[in-house]
């Protein structure tokens, strides 16, 4: 991770030539930051960002320099910096809001609220440090306010879930999950052993992949725009992950004793991915209320 | 499936061991410019944290459309053009064969055949667009009431935006805006709408002094169940704030205005000629950091020469574009943009300008955020109000 004492000079020297030769750039001036000023930010930055020597380069490289001086400035308490925030990504913050939330009154209560904490108005009222000092200057600003109006949203959701008793989910007409049949056939154990311990074998990218396909229900086309590549390669990926989980599945149970025949029986039995819908079925009762996934939307072959 | 099942899959695939990333992360991953173990680490929290995921995919599709990264096309296949030439080749023997062994049917059709083409060929008679007639289709149109823009579903409350009640009423009432909205032009209209859809919508405040959200929060109800949101934000402290804000451009207040001005002004239209030179003309708009575009060789293009103000409204009439900036401001530019001057506004008028339209090269209308509505028959160089008197 970080470098050793011996090169913190080096990474001081490289910190300070690279804020002299970008701070200009940076239009620091307008908000009355001189050069220190502007080199203790970026030497903040890297400081929590915690870069090897060999990431040093990249991550300065790709630090928004406006944009992380403006948020500085702003939770500096610089009108300057403030209202040429506002003017650029006070509507960035409330189309946000409007997209994220299900209705116009609590889009309006999440942006009203996001903007308080960015001002450096904290819960009960009292002044604290703005929230725009969390900004690192890493992928742009308006793209961190999306995030941060989504994160507010979803922990706000999470706040009002844990609010809600037993009684009332009961008088909502909520359904709890009978409990499961005692006895479980030794075949399907195996099975469901196998699958587990695979798919937690599986690379990050392709977990994260059939997640968000099986267990989310995201589209395609959405996990694309995430993910920066088209959609087709996305079917693709999804198509080896099944493929490959199916294969070493397969393999495991033939590991664990059963016969060839036996265990092809089995998968023809229940496929791997048929598995994933009751699978699905069952998280989403379990660990996700309704509120984060689209209602009716089950999830998808590739 | 069986519950030991799920809880082996629930091992499988979460809860995440570590922290949650940050939104700061979160935002740096998802637009690539975390490192290589940086964004690795993320990939693999997101493969068995619901929420995160949510929150990058609720970021994600909470972009505005025209914002959305394209995509990279799926990698195309090398075309192997040796793979067609067989059949292309078949085919072309083919045809040959035919051409040849039938050439008197193929060189002298019919003339019943001729007579057939020329008939499916023949276009239809271009309408020709008589003035008379074009007057009368205009007329008709005018009678028929003009649609209001649709609202966007996702659009914010406009509370910000709308004008101070005003006590003595003004030429805005209700009554007259549905009169208006059936004499506006589809031209203007059309401008309208597009407007409508283009301008930004979200109001735009003067940043609010830390003493004043201090002020407003103390004047908040503080028995209110929701937090900080009630603790900083309640009704009365956001009807406080958005007293002191200065919206930028309201589409609403915008269709409004313009169908107020058919109504205040008419006969301003200037007749088909001058609707087609301004319907031709580029249009022009806001964005969303207060500065103009208009429309040229297929995109939003600035002006190369701009007034040095924040912009809330933006207007044209050919060749004219009146420009709205804060504090009252009304920038005139007789030239498409290419050279400004500033037009003074009458000492009496308050509040920032809300909405603006031209209906022609001289008359136009304004509204103020104080409920005030102005109108001008000289492009710009007199304004007259037209709130009834008290």
């Amino acid at each position: 991770m970080s470098s050793a004492a011996g090169t913190g000079s080096e990474r001081a020297g490289a910190i300070a030539r690279f804020c002299a030769e970008h701070f200009e750039g940076s239009h620091a001036t307008d908000f009355g930051l001189d050069l220190e000023g502007f080199t203790a930010i970026v030497a903040a930055v890297v400081e929590h960002c915690q870069p090897t020597d060999a990431e040093l380069e990249q991550l300065l490289s790709s630090l928004r320099l406006e944009e992380l001086v403006l948020t500085r400035a702003c939770a500096d308490g610089n009108n300057t910096a403030w209202e040429r925030f506002l003017n650029r990504y006070r509507p960035t913050l409330y189309s946000a809001a409007y997209k994220v939330a299900s209705d116009e009154a609590s889009a309006r209560e999440l942006a009203d609220s996001l903007y308080a904490s960015l001002y450096g108005v904290s819960e009960g009222g009292k002044e604290g440090s703005s929230k725009l000092m969390y900004y690192s200057g890493r992928g742009s600003l308006e793209g961190w306010l999306r995030t941060v109006v989504a994160q507010e949203y979803v922990n706000r959701y999470r706040r009002g879930r844990r609010e809600t008793s037993l009684d009332e989910a009961v008088e909502q007409g909520r359904q709890f999950e009978a409990p499961a049949a005692p006895n479980v056939p030794a075949a399907d154990q195996r099975l469901d052993t196998a699958l587990a311990s695979e798919i937690a074998a599986l690379e990050p990218e392709e977990r994260f992949l059939l997640a968000s396909y099986f267990l989310d229900g995201r589209t395609l086309a959405e996990i694309g725009r995430l993910m920066r590549v088209h959609e087709s390669t996305i079917s693709r990926k999804l198509e080896r992950a099944t493929a490959t989980l199916r294969k070493r599945v397969r393999k495991r149970l033939i590991d664990s004793g059963m016969s060839s025949r036996q265990t092809d029986e089995l998968m023809q039995e229940v496929d791997v991915r048929d598995i994933q819908l009751p699978l699905a079925k069952s998280l989403r009762q379990e660990t996700q209320s309704p509120t984060f996934y689209k209602e009716g939307r089950e999830p998808k072959s590739p | 499936m069986t519950p030991e099942f799920r809880e082996r899959m629930r091992a499988a695939l979460g809860p995440p061991t570590d922290g949650h990333p940050t939104a700061d992360v979160l935002n740096a991953y998802a637009e690539q410019a975390l490192t290589a173990a940086e964004s690795q680490r993320v990939v693999q929290h997101l493969s068995s944290c619901a929420e995160c995921r949510e929150i990058v995919y609720l970021a994600r599709e909470s972009r505005e459309e025209s914002t959305l990264t394209p995509v990279a096309a799926a990698p195309k296949r090398a075309i192997r053009w040796w793979a067609w030439a067989v059949p292309i080749a078949a085919m072309a023997v083919i045809a040959s064969a035919v051409l040849l062994l039938q050439p008197q049917r193929a060189s002298q059709p019919s003339t019943k055949y001729i007579a057939q083409a020329t008939k499916q060929e023949a276009p239809p008679p271009p309408p020709v667009a008589a003035p008379a007639a074009a007057e009368k289709a205009a007329n008709e149109e005018k009678t028929v009431p003009a649609t209001k823009p649709a609202r966007e579903k996702h659009l914010p409350a406009m509370v910000l935006s709308k004008p101070a009640p005003s006590t003595g009423g003004n030429s805005l009432q209700k009554d007259k805006t549905e009169n208006a909205a059936a004499e506006v032009s589809p031209a203007l209209d059309a401008v309208t709408r597009m407007e409508a859809k283009n301008a930004p919508t979200i109001p735009q405040p003067v940043p609010m002094q830390r003493q004043d959200a201090f002020a407003a929060n103390r004047a908040a109800a503080p028995s209110s169940a929701n937090g900080v949101v009630a603790g900083v934000m309640s009704a009365e402290a956001t009807a406080e704030r958005d007293r002191v804000e200065v919206p930028q451009t309201n589409s609403t207040d915008s269709a409004k205005l313009s169908s107020t001005v058919g109504a205040a002004l008419p006969g301003a239209y200037g007749g088909p000629v001058a609707r087609k030179k301004a319907a031709i003309a580029p249009a022009w708009r806001v964005t969303l950091a207060g500065t103009l575009e208009y429309w040229i060789g297929g995109k939003w293009k600035a002006p190369s020469t701009a007034p040095d103000a924040v912009i809330v409204a933006v207007t044209n009439f050919g060749p004219n574009v009146w420009a709205a900036a804060r504090n009252l401001q009304l920038y005139h530019s007789g030239d498409e943009g290419r050279h400004w001057e500033l037009q003074p506004l009458p000492q009496e008028a308050s509040g920032e300008i809300t909405a603006l339209a031209f209906t022609s090269a001289l008359d136009g209308a304004l509204r103020t955020n104080t409920g005030q509505a102005w109108s001008t028959h000289d492009g710009g160089k007199t304004w007259a109000s037209t709130n009834p008197a008290p």
